[in-house]
């Protein structure tokens, strides 16, 4: 064979397109491949937004992929959201996926949304067959969907019995999954409802521990800082300035800290991460009377009118605002209008009183 | 025609060889990569965690600023709650109070201690007292048990406070006890043998109280120079009215009730009538049951020269009223900005006090209070107005653990500048929070931070008795020693009462002075406000009625005037009265400042 020849030149193009085609495909596969290996490790470690963002490389090099598909809806759910997932699952049916998949994933997206039925029932199954392979993510979604339904009703208390029985429910979790980011989680899970039943001093153990195995855990050291703070306010700081090292731009961390910072006597630092939190958020009702509080220390009422005011534009019907103008304006000289808040105040307090003694009260 | 090129047959060869090491090598590196791409582990982010910066503890320089003396004085006592009987009755939280009383005039500050009670009969439900002591201070440290000689072996009902007055204007100080169900005046008279005794003068004074009474504070209401009493009531409880209450942490059957189980009662408030008897009055106050009473401080809080009046309450609203003359008191704590915290909550408030923190002149209020809430400071910045700075001044970074009960300001190290103190101690026998029920006094060092007062926690400083947990309760704040430096007794409920002497002078070369202030005709002065130039400062004092918890603390006043000893011009001004000044007074020595007289006396010896 003669190397220059027009024949072997023709036939090393063909060979070289077929390779070319061949290496195409084979690095779509290998590509996805990759990236879905590396969303399954980011999901061990529950690192939902990095396991999206893997999962959405390998949709890209393959729509069609099933399995990558369906993995992409349960993480956008895990996530919180819910509609993404949800258009996953439409995608996922499209293709044609397993209806029997698809009916229990979208249960799970609306057991996690909050319907505290299929919440119910999910719990019951893992009551019942606590070693099914089903039963971990059956857990974290009645766990986070009950969590939901707390978040919705904000203030609201639920009955000891069922604490108790979420309670066990982290527990199973915890005996499950044994990773050290689930086992943080589930730790997580159960300082919650320790909390929520009144028992903060195994709420703070778990979210010690939690903190231990993840470090990294945003939640675990904001429920710890947010639990430690009245107790020692010093340790929260130290919690709390470690989440700001890593999400400067987390309000949750910067608000709380201004606030731990104020009770360690540290205006100045409160001051300046508050004016950090209004940058981001205008809105943000606790920095605005936080900001106020701060100037009413420093006896500036003028300067305080101003963050009062834009905090009680916004919760007129919170008592901490409506007292904290009060005491502004009567520091300011402004007896009269200072007494309008002052009733105000009062009448806040006797009607919130009322509603808490009153078993017939209703909103 | 040219010759054929001779064929180098090694070359094609080569060739292959060299097309066949490419195709490897790319197989080679597209497998690794491909195996590297699928098989390696993506790390997390593993910077390693933040660990928390430990808080640097506070420094301990030179010797302890106290020292636990009750060993050697003699002082064996202590105060019981009965606690025992495991009836878990919220009777037994509330332990017993420390009276400083010079009862028998020899310019020393004897001690009266409250002996608390016990539960008797077959059904341990019979409430009983336990004997109260009085310690007659010998000097050089040294107490003797006068009980008996001192008219005051009765039986005792269950008692908590005490109060000191002189309430007849006779020159010499009575004694109040209150508790449950009861209260005892006890009249200071001669004995006979040239000493003194105490009376019980409770009935023929018409002094009848049949609920539950705990702080009570003196001061003269309505300018007639005759002491009139404000008694603190708890709550309704009774056996008859005992809740069973679930404890506080889980698995824990039983605990003591809180106050929200009952209902407050309604504070007395005794109208002296001329040193004979005393009449209730609260009912012509307006006065509702509207606190859970546990500590009362009586000063001059707006500067009109009247004493008001103000009211620690438990897990209520604190009460202030104003003295405006003429038996008209309004009551303007929400308004004056002195009812609630911050976050507009009622506070479990036990001790108070008041004092001059910030060198403003003015009185700020200072309470201890139960876990979960902050200790509270309500500074006073003039016409009537209190700001809660507890965040501000440092009293927060304490954190919420504490349950304090008796207190007081006291100028430990003789800066001029007041420091507080706290006797802590839980309420319930396994608290929330996993608490622990003993916890260890705290002492507040007053200084300065950017420009602004700020209290910052050396308990260290003061020695051993600030390290150790206790039930502590009563607190009194007095000089026993007459050497300028303030000492302390602490009475921790079933554990003894603690006599504290202030050596604070060995690392911190002050100079002081005390003033005695004696009324005309010896009126009450309980109002009366004391200023001290001392260096382009003004140092500025309150007597008050009343105070810390259950207790009765020194009624002279102390002014630290630094190193520098230097002090000027002592301006007194009087309750219901003129101000009086004197000049030229010399430091490091008690003086007795009479009203009207010019010339000053000076007291005692220093030990």
């Amino acid at each position: 064979m003669r190397l220059g020849g027009k024949r072997t030149w023709i036939t090393l193009a063909v060979l070289l397109l077929l390779l070319a085609g061949a290496a195409y495909w084979a690095g779509l596969h290998v590509w996805g491949s990759y990236h879905y290996r590396a969303a399954e490790q980011a999901l061990e470690r529950r690192d939902f937004p990095e396991a999206a963002g893997h999962l959405k490389k390998c949709l890209d090099a393959s729509p069609s992929d099933l399995t990558w598909r369906l993995a992409a809806a349960q993480t956008a759910r895990r996530q919180g959201e819910y509609n993404e997932a949800l258009e996953h699952l439409a995608a996922y049916q499209q293709e044609g996926g397993s209806a029997e998949a698809l009916a229990r994933e979208r249960k799970l997206v609306e057991a996690q949304r909050g319907d505290q039925a299929l919440i119910d029932q999910l719990l019951t199954s893992c009551e019942q067959r606590p070693e099914a392979l089903e039963t971990p993510a059956a857990l974290e979604t009645a766990i986070e969907g009950f969590r939901n339904v707390l978040r919705a009703a904000a203030g609201a208390k639920p009955p000891p019995q069922y604490l108790a029985r979420l309670r066990r429910a982290a527990d199973l979790w915890l005996r499950l999954r044994t990773g050290p980011a689930d086992q943080a989680q589930g730790l997580v899970w159960r300082a919650d409802f320790l909390k929520r039943a009144d028992d903060r001093r195994a709420a703070v153990a778990d979210l010690r521990r939690a903190v231990e195995l993840d470090p990294q855990h945003f939640e675990a050291r904001l429920e710890l800082a947010t639990l430690v703070a009245p107790e020692d306010p010093r340790e929260a700081a130290d919690h709390l300035e470690a989440l700001r090292r890593r999400h400067p731009d987390d309000n949750r961390a910067r608000f709380l800290l201004a606030l731990v910072r104020r009770s360690l006597g540290q205006p100045d630092e409160a001051r300046q991460l508050l004016d950090e939190v209004l940058a981001s958020e205008p809105g943000h009702a606790g920095a605005l009377l936080a900001r106020g509080q701060l100037a009413l220390d420093a006896q500036q009422p003028a300067e305080a009118e101003r963050w009062l005011r834009r905090a009680w534009t916004l919760e007129p019907e919170e008592p901490e605002t409506n007292l904290a103008l009060s005491d502004c304006l009567k520091m300011a000289g402004q007896a009269d209008e200072a007494k309008t808040f002052e009733d105000r105040f009062l009448r806040i307090k006797a009607q919130r009183a009322r509603k808490a003694t009153d078993p017939t009260h209703r909103d | 025609m040219t010759a054929p090129q001779p064929v180098d047959v090694k070359t094609p060869r080569r060739r292959k060889r060299a097309w066949l090491l490419v195709l490897v090598a790319l197989a080679v590196l597209g497998g690794g990569a491909v195996y590297w791409m699928t098989n390696s582990r993506h790390e997390a982010d593993d910077r390693p965690a933040d660990p928390p910066p430990a808080d640097p503890p506070v420094p301990v320089s030179g010797r302890p600023w106290f020292r636990d003396v009750t060993e050697e004085s003699g002082v064996r006592f202590t105060c019981r709650n009965g606690e025992e009987a495991d009836n878990f009755t919220i009777l037994e939280s509330l332990g017993g109070g420390v009276g400083l009383i010079d009862y028998d005039g020899d310019g020393l500050l004897d001690l009266f201690l409250i002996g608390g009670g016990y539960f008797d009969g077959p059904d341990r439900k019979q409430i009983k007292g336990h004997s109260c002591k009085l310690y007659r201070n010998l000097g050089n440290w040294k107490f003797k048990d006068v009980t008996r000689e001192a008219g005051l072996d009765v039986p005792w009902f269950y008692t908590h406070g005490v109060a000191v007055a002189d309430y007849d204007r006779d020159g010499w100080p009575d004694l109040l006890v209150t508790g449950y169900g009861r209260l005892a005046l006890f009249h200071n008279e001669p004995d006979g043998q040239g000493g003194r005794h105490f009376v019980d003068v409770t009935e023929k004074a018409g002094l009848r109280d049949d609920l539950w009474a705990t702080s009570a504070g003196w001061a003269d209401l309505d300018g007639d120079g005759f002491p009139d009493l404000y008694v603190c009531h708890y709550v309704d409880w009774s056996f008859a009215n005992d809740p069973v209450c679930p404890g506080y942490v889980a698995g824990v059957k039983r605990d003591v009730c809180a106050p929200e189980m009952f209902k407050p009662l309604v504070h007395a408030l005794f109208r002296n009538e001329k040193g004979k008897t005393f009449r209730n009055v609260a009912a012509e106050q307006g006065f509702k049951a509207a606190g859970n009473g546990l500590g009362v401080v009586l000063a001059d809080l707006n500067g009109d020269g009247r004493p008001d009046i103000y009211v620690a309450n438990d897990a209520t609203r604190k009460l202030l009223y104003f003295n405006r003359g003429g038996w008209k008191l309004e009551e303007l704590a929400v308004r004056a900005g002195a009812a609630v915290d911050e976050a507009g909550r009622p506070q479990g408030s036990m001790g108070v006090d008041v004092g001059d923190y910030d060198g403003s002149g003015r009185p700020s209020l200072w309470l201890t209070n139960f876990q979960g809430d902050m200790h509270a400071l309500y500074r006073n910045l003039g016409q009537e107005t209190f700001r809660h700075q507890s965040q501000a001044a440092g009293i927060a970074a304490l954190g919420q653990t504490w349950v304090g009960f008796g207190t007081g300001f006291i100028d430990v190290d003789n800066d001029g500048w007041e420091d507080l103190v706290i006797a802590n101690g839980h309420v319930m026998r396994q608290p929330a929070w996993g608490l622990p029920m003993k916890q260890r006094p705290v002492l507040l060092h007053n200084g300065e931070q950017k420009g602004r007062r700020f209290f910052k926690d050396v308990s260290p400083q003061g020695g051993a008795f600030f390290q150790t947990p206790a039930v502590g309760r009563g607190l009194a704040v007095g000089d026993l020693d007459n050497d300028g430096w303030p000492d302390l007794v602490v009475s921790n409920t079933n554990g003894g009462v603690v006599l504290l002497r202030n050596e604070a002078a060995a690392d911190n070369p002050a100079s002081w002075m005390g003033v005695k202030l004696v009324g005309r005709g010896h009126r009450d002065v309980v109002g009366a406000t004391v200023i001290l130039e001392a260096e382009g400062r003004q140092l500025t004092r309150f007597a008050r009625g009343g105070g810390s918890y259950l207790s009765a603390g020194d009624p002279r006043l102390l002014f630290g005037l630094g190193p520098s000893g230097k002090a000027g011009r002592v301006t007194v001004k009087w309750s219901w009265g003129e101000s009086q000044s004197w000049d030229g007074l010399a430091p490091n020595q008690y003086w007795e400042l009479r009203e009207g007289e010019a010339e000053p006396r000076r007291l005692g010896t220093r030990e």
